[in-house]
């Protein structure tokens, strides 16, 4: 049985997009990871509750990793509860969606200057009808040249560095035979994460907990595709074999295997 | 009984929904799924 897991890094799931899509709207599916890596950055708590929701239904087992304590920061070695649930039945639209997670990094990435808030509450709906558009164009253009109209000796963004460091960026827009928007853009529009189950599992068909998805992300983002492969940042030698690279190549504790997958916490 | 509420106060870093995805595509010959999810408060 092929199985899917997802790990939601959010405080309330109110609810989960699943679709089935047509293979038209497969996009680009530039490269994929050969790598291991990384939660670099992130703080994973052990998994301590699990339960069944439904033994009769698709939906499967959800588990939850968290620790005892507030936003103080404390933990605590309480054991959370563990259920059954009672799920509030509230109709979904009478939520408001305070955040949203698909493709990794969009809004941090290629929203930079746009309302992460209002982007938050979108859809895929609404990235399909282009909504944010000009947000990723002016943020590709951020990080490659410095901010629209604030570009100065000291806000050149970062072409002049890869340029410095040996990388040959892409071409973002508003340059004539701009390039980085359709690297980038699928990717994007819209914001969700593909898993087409005939291929293999490792992103950016769907995502692993091992793949290093941030380093091909930059990747994708800042460099020309034409001239590196998009395993550039986590090989930088390009021997074929995962490091030397940017950032770890491998997560700092080991991820168990089974359910829920997530790795202990660093105490 | 504990509900949705039961987890105010607890430090959610994360939660692990695993299903059976060929399940889920249903009768979609491509195979094919897309995938977000949102969280909302009311």
């Amino acid at each position: 049985m092929k199985t899917n897991y997802l790990v939601l890094p959010i405080l309330a799931l109110a609810g989960l997009g699943l679709a089935g899509c047509p293979s038209d709207d497969t996009g680009n599916q530039t490269g994929s990871s050969t790598g291991d890596d990384t939660t670099n950055g992130t703080t994973v708590t052990p998994p301590t509750t699990m339960t069944t929701m439904d033994p009769d239904s698709t939906v499967g087992t959800v588990g939850m990793t968290s620790t005892a304590g507030t936003d103080t920061g404390e933990t605590s070695t309480t054991d959370p509860p563990t259920g059954p649930f009672e799920f509030d039945e509230t109709p979904f639209e009478d939520y408001v969606a305070v955040d949203r997670k698909g493709f990794p990094a969009i809004n941090t990435g290629l929203n930079l200057l746009g309302d992460k808030d209002v982007y938050n509450a979108a859809t895929p709906v609404d990235d399909a009808a282009l909504t944010f558009n000009m947000n990723i164009r002016q943020s590709l253009e951020t990080l490659h040249l410095g901010a629209p109209g604030e570009q100065t000796a000291d806000n050149t963004g970062l072409d002049d560095d890869l340029i410095g460091a040996g990388f040959t960026p892409c071409i973002t827009p508003p340059l004539p035979a701009n390039n980085c928007d359709d690297q980038s853009g699928s990717y994007a529009i819209p914001d969700v994460l593909t898993l087409d189950l005939d291929d293999p599992a490792a992103f950016p068909n769907g995502r692993t907990l091992e793949n290093p998805v941030m380093d091909i992300i930059f990747a994708v983002l800042l460099l020309d595709l034409e001239a590196h492969d998009v395993t550039t940042f986590l090989d930088l030698d390009q021997d074929g074999t995962p490091g030397p690279s940017i950032n770890p190549i491998a997560n700092d504790v080991e991820f168990p295997g089974d359910f829920p997958y997530l790795a202990p916490a660093n105490e | 009984m504990l509900t949705t509420r039961s987890f105010a106060g607890t430090n959610a870093m994360a939660i692990v929904v695993e299903l059976d995805a060929s399940t889920t595509v249903g009768a979609n010959a491509d195979d094919f799924l897309q995938i977000w999810a949102t969280s909302g408060t009311l």
